[in-house]
């Protein structure tokens, strides 16, 4: 092909463009979100002290941003005009008109707040949203129906604040009570995800949903671990929330490892010889649970993700016999080149290395589910 | 839009005129979201990723005040700037993506667009070679021919030479005549 004629072919691609509700909406929310500003005008400032200096000169901003749902109904209820389809914008759910303003919205905010942890305070909350969302959209049967896409999408949204969160524990200031609290949220929003995906997870034919929440879990469990690794090591800050008690701490560290024995017992009977693995990693959580008996906070941690490494190769054990046996139950057993039959792997002696369970397209994770799924 | 006008507007945005804000949004809000368009996966994305370019742009210009010579230079590092930053976080998590977008277009009028263009297939073609041109190629030829920038403006927004935009854009055309050499031919060719 000649270069003149590629390139005019080149030129053709042109004719890409947004859709143009899209750009009209997105205009509108724009456009509203800086006029809420008002008559505050900053005065000329070096970039590095922009931030700060945009934060003192608009003293009202923060306080409004501060509550998503205020925010969000103000900057709406300028573009829209009726409360009714602010309400939609603010509840829509993925695949809704609306819902592509509430994204934006969301980063609106994000962008317009310079502390860091309150940027990351407002990443937690957002996963949340993501987390409701899917709750409603699973009740509505949308991860079954031709909506699926929908539901991975919104699974992978999560998944991207989530990790997002875990990059920014490092730049975060070390405040004990705030690293702990982001700790307890993000663990408690994988937990709420796992409830809603409870039945999806526990099949054995893993869909393009369940491999994404198994993706979104293994994130939310390490940044919540790395949490609270972080918020173990960090001063405690005099600041006006209450500082973090050692019981607290205590309380759940208990809540982490009953729920690491109960997948440790549910992957395997305790009536396994306790010579197996199961049977090392249940007396290794007991070891952990009398470490934090005693506040010795580092060493459980260190025993509990020992614990959750090992956890991987139980469920990739039990995924693997669970196929097995479906084999069996669909036809003869699988017979080798020499014509013998050859029995599935027994769970308590087949080693690792079976494959990642959450294997979602992710490239190199050992992390899994484990702690959040029971039963 | 002219350099006037632009430099105009940037004016006014950094008084704190939203509807210069507006203006600059039209004026470049297909642009931005077409560059961005053939640098990740879907429309969806693009979509998102080009509302930041201009939530950005805001803070720059009427929040630090950033002083800007060239409104299209300026808008396309930042859009630069933004699919690094997605391809970072992507990174993190080890997703691995690859999709087209001639065949995924969901506006019924884009579809009906490209059957009316002559040898849509072969317009599917050229947006696969083109998307897997290494970064800085796609880049020249996206502004190139498709934003139809001046290679003076290319080099601006790169930070490189005139010559060496010249070179690359030499190259990349090479990579896609060889990459649709390999391609089958569209059906009635």
């Amino acid at each position: 092909m000649h270069r003149s004629e590629l390139t005019k072919k080149i030129a053709h691609l042109r004719n890409l463009g947004p859709r143009a509700a899209w750009v009209d909406s997105t205009r509108e929310l724009l456009l509203a979100e800086i006029r809420r500003q008002g008559d505050q005008h900053p005065a000329a400032v070096s970039a590095d002290a922009a931030w700060g200096q945009g934060v003192r000169f608009w003293p009202g901003f923060t306080g409004k941003v501060r509550n998503p749902v205020v925010g969000f109904v103000g900057a709406l209820g300028l573009i829209l005009a009726s409360s009714l389809t602010v309400n939609a914008a603010f509840y829509s759910l993925p695949g809704d008109t609306l819902y592509k303003m509430k994204l934006v919205f969301e980063r609106t905010q994000l962008a317009f707040v310079s502390d860091s942890a309150r940027k990351v305070e407002l990443k937690v909350e957002f996963a949340r949203n993501r987390v409701k969302e899917l709750g409603k959209l699973v009740s509505q049967g949308a991860d079954k129906k031709n909506d699926g896409r929908q539901v991975s999408r919104a699974v992978s949204r999560f998944t991207e604040e989530v990790a997002s969160v875990h990059q920014d524990l490092q730049h975060l200031p070390a405040d004990r009570r705030a690293v702990f609290n982001l700790a307890v949220s993000v663990g408690q929003a994988g937990t709420e995800l796992a409830d809603n995906f409870k039945s999806e997870l526990n099949k054995v034919e893993k869909s393009e949903v369940s491999q994404a929440v198994r993706h979104a879990l293994a994130a939310a469990e390490e940044t919540s671990y790395r949490a609270l690794e972080a918020a173990i090591t960090a001063p405690e800050i005099a600041t006006s929330s209450p500082p973090v008690a050692a019981a607290e701490i205590r309380k759940y560290f208990k809540e982490k490892i009953v729920r690491l024995r109960d997948k440790v017992e549910t992957l395997q009977p305790a009536t396994a010889s306790p010579a197996s693995l199961a049977g090392n990693l249940l007396l290794d959580l007991d070891a952990a649970l009398l470490d934090v008996e005693q506040d010795n906070f580092s060493a459980a941690l260190t025993t509990i993700f020992s614990v959750r490494e090992n956890i991987d190769k139980l469920e990739a054990e039990k995924d693997s016999s669970k196929k097995e046996s479906q084999n069996i139950d669909s036809g003869p057993a699988p017979v080798d080149a020499t014509g013998a039959q050859t029995a599935p792997d027994s769970p308590a002696t087949s080693t690792g290395g079976l494959g990642d369970s959450t294997s979602g397209g992710t490239e190199g994770g050992g992390e899994t589910t484990q702690g959040l799924i029971s039963g | 839009m002219s350099k006037a006008l632009d430099t105009r507007i940037i004016a006014r945005i950094q008084a704190g005129d939203t509807d210069a804000f507006g203006e600059l949004y039209n004026a470049y809000i297909g642009k931005i979201y077409r560059y961005i368009l053939f640098k990740v996966p879907t429309h969806e994305e693009a979509e998102d990723l080009a509302a930041d370019v201009f939530l950005r742009a805001w803070q720059h210009l009427y929040q630090q005040q950033r002083p800007v010579h060239s409104v299209n230079a300026f808008l396309y590092q930042v859009a630069k700037n933004i699919v690094i930053d997605f391809y970072r976080g992507r990174a993190q998590q080890g997703l691995t993506i690859s999709t087209e977008l001639v065949s995924e277009l969901t506006d019924w009028k884009q579809q009906r667009l490209f059957q009316q263009v002559e040898q849509a297939l072969e317009l599917a073609n050229i947006e696969r070679s083109i998307r897997q041109l290494k970064d800085e190629y796609k880049d020249v030829i996206l502004l190139r021919y498709v934003e139809e920038l001046s290679v003076g403006e290319i080099a601006h927004i790169l930070g490189k030479s005139r010559g060496t935009v010249r070179v690359m854009v030499y190259r990349a055309l090479k990579v896609i005549r060889e990459h649709l050499k390999s391609e089958p031919p569209p059906p009635g060719q």
